[in-house]
């Protein structure tokens, strides 16, 4: 048998075609699991532990009740508006006080003086016998005499 | 006209239409091939049904510019045939006559159809490594490149499996086939 014979009747064997069961089986599978237009499909899983989860669920539902009930209570109350009366308040403020003091510095004593200054050295020298001010008062008043600076004997 | 890659590229993206011309064109090979591996139309079917919806599955992971879908379909096919060989549960395949001599009707009619018994007996009783091949290059036209690629085989393989086919294709209907068929046919009778 030539290798033209062979094919020939080979061609004899001929099927039916495809259902149309099969055309609506494919093309409704096909619908099912196609990807949607702009969405991605992401697939994971993470274990998480039964009390966890039990806890996350608890915190959820009490957000959302939460969430809820501030929502209904926010919606039935009417709007606060504070309404007050102007009312001008004058209110004190603390001037600040200046106070001056004077400080008089020692000045240079006169040459006449002398022999008390001399004294004072010599106590001052000599620090063992202290000075003595038993008896001292103050002046009840006292009179200022401007004294021309320059040497006295040439008065 | 619309390449195959792009027709792939829009299905991928959800284009019905796209899809339904790609079906189109290789569905009527898939359920002949199956058909005549498996000798049933209903198996067939439900072949054809798995093989499309195996290829939807795994669509986004296809990529044309690396493979043709009509290999990938047809190698699709091929596995989920063999696996229905395979599974003991499945339904037996259509019966085929052994008794050639059995049916009525007008003459040529009946030998036209005793014919396609012959021929489908006679290719149901090839191992299936050569009826695949045999089916694939008669039937369906596929280079023997692509036969290669389809059944994961080298070209030579391939081209020895379809010989020892055609050999024993010769084999058996050379009773039959010898010029005198209906003489033959009718000294079976």
């Amino acid at each position: 048998m030539m290798e033209k014979d062979l094919k020939e009747v080979l061609k004899r064997w001929e099927i039916p075609d495809p259902s149309q069961q099969l055309d609506e089986r494919v093309m409704e599978t096909y619908l099912r699991r196609r990807r949607p237009w702009g969405i991605l499909n992401w697939k994971g899983f993470v274990r998480v532990p039964v009390p966890i989860l039990v806890l996350l669920l608890f915190v959820q539902l009490v957000s959302a009740a939460t969430i809820v009930y501030s929502h209904i209570y926010t919606s039935t109350l009417p709007p606060v508006t504070l309404s007050m009366p102007e009312r001008i308040v004058e209110i004190p403020v603390v001037k600040e006080k200046v106070v001056v003091r004077t400080m008089y510095l020692p000045v240079q004593a006169p040459k006449h003086s002398s022999r008390r200054i001399s004294n004072v050295q010599a106590n001052l020298g000599n620090e063992k016998e202290p000075m003595n001010l038993t008896g001292f008062q103050p002046v009840s008043d006292f009179q200022i005499q401007v004294i021309k600076g320059g040497n006295r004997n040439g008065r | 006209m619309l390449t195959e890659a792009k027709l792939v590229r829009q299905a991928q993206s959800g284009d019905a239409t796209a899809f339904l011309l790609l079906y189109q064109r290789y569905r009527k090979g898939i359920c002949g091939f199956a058909h005549r591996l498996l000798g049933s139309q209903a198996a067939a079917e439900d072949v054809t049904h798995d093989c499309f919806a195996a290829v939807i599955a795994s669509f986004q992971r296809f990529n044309p510019d690396r493979a043709s879908l009509k290999t990938y379909l047809y190698a699709m096919a091929r596995n989920l045939i063999r696996k229905h060989l395979r599974d003991p549960d499945n339904e037996s395949s259509e019966e085929i006559p052994e008794d050639l001599a059995t049916q009525a009707g007008p003459l040529d009619r009946l030998l036209d159809s005793e014919l396609c018994d012959i021929v489908r007996t006679a290719i149901g009783r090839l191992p299936p490594l050569q009826r695949e091949v045999l089916v694939l290059c008669e039937y369906e036209d596929l280079p023997l490149a692509e036969i290669a690629a389809i059944v994961d085989a080298d070209l030579g393989t391939v081209k020895a499996r379809l010989h020892r086919a055609r050999s024993n294709l010769k084999r058996i209907l050379a009773p039959y086939l010898n010029g005198d068929r209906d003489s033959q046919l009718v000294e079976d009778r």
